[in-house]
């Protein structure tokens, strides 16, 4: 009578030693090792593990497609948030633009130089001169140095003096003395 | 039962199957909304990148008139701030077109009213958007040049027509699914071209001098009642046109009011200012009350000064004389003997003034602007060499800006000639010019015969800011440089001595010509007393630097007066503006005789210019031996020719210097002005 198997101390069917090992090939019965003796018990088996993988399993697949679903609302949300914040965005920048140019128009509109006559002669009281006043460049001086005139060709210097220029004090100049020694005795 | 249910499946396959595509379609009509922006059009900016017309994007109002709930009521609520009529914005919310333009770029006041009533709700069916409109921020400063814009944002006229494709850009499009209440909806499609802005288009014109020019030909409009009146400053180095102004003076039975925006006033009247002292000198001043009351000059409908033709009269004597002198035709110490009348082809003519015979210079002739010496001269050139240098000098052909429109002017082909065409053309009469063709003219000898053509843009720049510069045309050779410089020393002689004295700038050496010509009559022959009277020139004549060309058409007052004095205000503001300081005079030319004075001739001088140089003491110098007589030699055979000598006082009124055969001719000038301390 083959050897019944034990039962562990949890009750798990424990197999006899050497029952996993292959058989002698001269068909000799094994003898059993002390040293292997199997600790065989019996495990009721039970339902419940199979159904909670089951339940669990779909309710995972539950929880994930509510997930998607609650993602893809987030997601079609922040779109949304996003789409309008665009749109204020897009109409803040046009409304920015519009700004810009209509600035733009003020400021070619205050450069306007019919504006700027207007309130030069008609607020502040200015006037045209009555002469021009040339002034001469001292000796030596760079004809774009002197009295501020261009490079553009020659210096208006002594030989233009030696004819005799057009100048005029303007009435009322205070710094009249300043400028009569540019003048070269004229007048 | 069965019936139904084939039916239904049928009506199925058909709306599903065969008409599915056109269903789909009208679906997305629904709600896909495709949107059109015009593109900003662009800038039109003067030489320093001051704007002369802009755009600006301004709201405009629209409804969809399906969605509009109360017509009557949004009707109330709209006509105020738009300012339109109650009962047309009812008609048009009630019109069931889908959409409606209710107000057009309303002012930003406006603007504010309306997003207010629509934020609260009140106006359902109603939107806004953003529409570009061109504003002249300096006013209708070169309006006649830049043009006008149509409200579909199309240039109609001047250089906002011909450059319309560089100004108008490329319109975007907005392509997306829209909700009832005209939201985007999230997620649909959405598809966005953004508009591309127009390119800006940079002018050669000052805008500081474009305004002077503006209101000194508008005082000049005024004090010789001219009809219409072109002033053209040209940068004579370049061609570059610095200003254009074209003006007019409406009448009640020409109205000029066909542009848009409505012509307004040249002038203005400073607040606080007095009126009966306008101030002297630039631009910009007030005018006087008698001014004030009577017609102020207007911006022309057109831009005169390339698309009007007229007949320029002495100004011409430019060509004629440098014909003759370039084809050898005459030299510039020969003399003529002037007399009282001449005969042509049986016809009498006369100066502009009575004299007895006169021994004249080509330079006297053209001092003193004798019709008959200028005729002698053209006789000797003879008419088709004439003309080929008229059309050289570039009249008879649209100059380089090819304005819209613009003339060619009109010269007189072989079979038109008659016999008094000699006599005619060679004095700017029975010929037809535009003022920048004789612009282009005095430019070629402020060049040195060198034709140097007229240029009204520079370039553009593009939306990215990348500058693209227009090519600039090839100048050419039109007479010697030899001829040119006797032609500048004879057109200072017109200012030193002859009709030219208003245009005296001293110390600025002025080269120029008057020119007075008759005004066609639609009846044939000419109107008496109707002049087209004008000044042409350049300054400093040692090395030019502008080119003023100032006409006055339709006044009584000759050259002299009505156009002289503005071009020397126009060539003072304009050296001011540039920085060009006076230049030392030049000696006279050895071999040509100078311009002697003469007392009593037609185109007197006009009063002195204010501020510029006094009154003008002109000391001319005559010399004691007959260098130029007949049989004198000149500078071309090596001739000495002697400038210095005694020196007499003349001007205005002073004797007349007329010599007999043989008599000095060898003038020179000196110029000295008398300021208050002379």
């Amino acid at each position: 009578m083959p050897a019944e198997p034990r039962r562990g101390p949890e009750g798990a069917l424990r197999q006899p030693a050497g029952a996993g090992s292959p058989a002698p090939a001269n068909g000799a019965r094994p003898e059993p090792s002390p040293r292997a003796e199997p600790h065989l018990h019996l495990v009721v088996p039970s339902r419940r593990p199979h159904f909670n993988r089951r339940y669990m399993a779909l309710w995972a697949g539950l929880s994930v497609v509510a997930g998607l679903a609650l993602a893809l609302v987030v997601l079609h949300v922040l779109i949304a948030q996003a789409q309008f914040r665009l749109d204020r965005l897009q109409q803040q920048a046009g409304q920015d633009q519009a700004q810009y140019e209509k600035l733009r128009l003020s400021v070619a509109q205050l450069e306007s130089p019919a504006r700027i006559v207007s309130i030069a002669e008609g607020v502040l009281g200015m006037q045209q001169p009555g002469s021009v006043t040339y002034l001469p460049a001292p000796q030596g001086a760079g004809s774009g140095a002197s009295a501020g005139l261009s490079s553009n060709g020659p210096s208006f210097g002594s030989p233009l003096t030696a004819h005799g220029p057009t100048v005029t004090a303007p009435p009322g100049a205070a710094d009249w003395p300043s400028v009569k020694p540019y003048l070269s005795g004229n007048p | 039962m069965t019936a139904c249910l084939g039916g239904v499946l049928t009506r199925l396959f058909f709306v599903q199957g065969v008409d599915a595509a056109r269903y789909a379609q009208a679906a997305r009509n629904e709600y896909v909304h495709e949107i059109s922006f015009l593109g900003e059009r662009g800038s039109i900016l003067d030489r320093n990148g001051n704007p002369l017309a802009m755009s600006v994007p301004l709201t405009t109002v629209y409804a969809d008139d399906y969605q509009v709930t109360d017509p009557r009521a949004e009707a109330q609520y709209l006509s105020g701030p738009l300012g339109v009529p109650e009962p047309v914005l009812q008609n048009d919310l009630s019109e069931a077109s889908g959409f409606v333009y209710l107000a057009h770029t309303i002012p930003d006041a406006a603007a504010a009213k309306v997003s207010s009533l629509l934020a609260s709700g009140l106006l359902p069916g109603v939107y806004t958007m953003q529409e570009p409109k061109r504003f002249l921020p300096a006013g209708q400063l070169a309006l006649p040049l830049i043009g006008v814009v149509g409200t579909s944002g199309q240039g109609l006229s001047g250089l906002e027509y011909k450059y319309n494709r560089l100004l108008e850009g490329r319109p975007g499009k907005l392509v997306e699914d829209m909700d009832p209440a005209g939201g985007m909806i999230p997620g649909g499609v959405h598809q966005y071209q953004a508009p591309v802005r127009g390119d800006d288009l940079v002018l050669t014109l000052d805008k500081p001098l474009q305004f002077d020019a503006e209101q000194a030909l508008a005082r000049a409009l005024v004090a010789a009642q001219g009809r219409s009146g072109i002033a053209l400053i040209m940068d004579s180095r370049t061609g570059e046109l610095l200003a254009a102004a074209e003006l007019v003076t409406p009448s009640r039975s020409d109205p000029v009011t066909m542009q848009e925006p409505p012509a307004l006033p040249v002038w203005f009247v400073p607040q606080g200012s007095s009126p009966g002292a306008p101030s002297q000198g630039g631009a910009g001043r007030a005018p006087t009350s008698q001014q004030v009351k009577s017609v102020q000059p207007v911006e022309a409908p057109t831009a005169t000064a390339f698309t009007t033709v007229y007949e320029p009269g002495s100004v011409e004597k430019l060509v004629t004389l440098s014909a003759a002198l370039q084809s050898g035709a005459i030299t510039p110490s020969e003399m003529f003997n002037v007399p009282g009348t001449y005969n042509v082809a049986g016809t009498i003519i006369g100066d502009a003034w009575p004299h007895p015979t006169l021994y004249w210079s080509p330079a006297s002739i053209l001092a003193h602007s004798s019709d008959i010496g200028t005729v002698e001269i053209a006789q000797k050139l003879g008419l088709p060499k004439l003309l080929d240098y008229v059309r050289a000098f570039g009249i008879g052909q649209v100059s380089n800006v090819q304005f819209p429109g613009e003339s060619a002017g009109l010269v007189p082909g072989p079979a038109q000639w008659s016999g008094t065409s000699i006599a005619t053309i060679p004095i700017g009469q029975g010929v037809a010019v535009t003022a920048v063709q004789m612009l282009d003219a005095y430019n070629t000898i402020a060049n040195g015969g060198v034709a140097v053509p007229a240029r009204l843009v520079d370039g553009y720049v593009d939306a990215q800011g990348r500058e693209h510069l227009f090519p600039v045309p090839k100048p050419h050779r039109v007479v010697s440089p030899v001829v040119a410089r006797e032609m500048t020393q004879m057109l200072e002689g017109v200012v030193k001595v002859g009709t030219g004295g208003a245009a005296d700038l001293s110390p600025y050496t002025v080269a120029g010509k008057t020119g007075t010509a008759l005004v066609p009559s639609p009846k044939g022959g000419y109107i008496a007393g109707d002049f087209v009277s004008s000044f042409a020139g350049f300054v400093p004549a040692e090395d030019p630097a502008v080119t003023v060309m100032v006409v006055v058409e339709g006044t009584h007052q000759y050259g002299a007066e009505a156009s002289a004095p503005v071009f020397a205000m126009l060539a003072r503001d304009a050296l001011q503006q540039l920085g060009v300081p006076p230049h030392k005079p030049e000696p006279p030319l050895p071999g040509v005789a100078l311009a002697s004075p003469y007392g009593g001739e037609g185109e007197a001088a006009g009063p002195a210019l204010p501020g510029l140089s006094g009154t003008p003491v002109v000391r001319v110098s005559v010399t004691g031996a007959p260098a130029h007589g007949p049989g004198s030699t000149n500078s071309r055979s090596g001739g000495k020719v002697a400038t210095t000598s005694t020196t007499g006082t003349t001007g205005p009124g002073a004797p007349p210097t007329t010599a007999a055969p043989g008599a000095a001719t060898g003038a020179t000038t000196s110029t000295t002005s008398g300021g208050p301390g002379h």
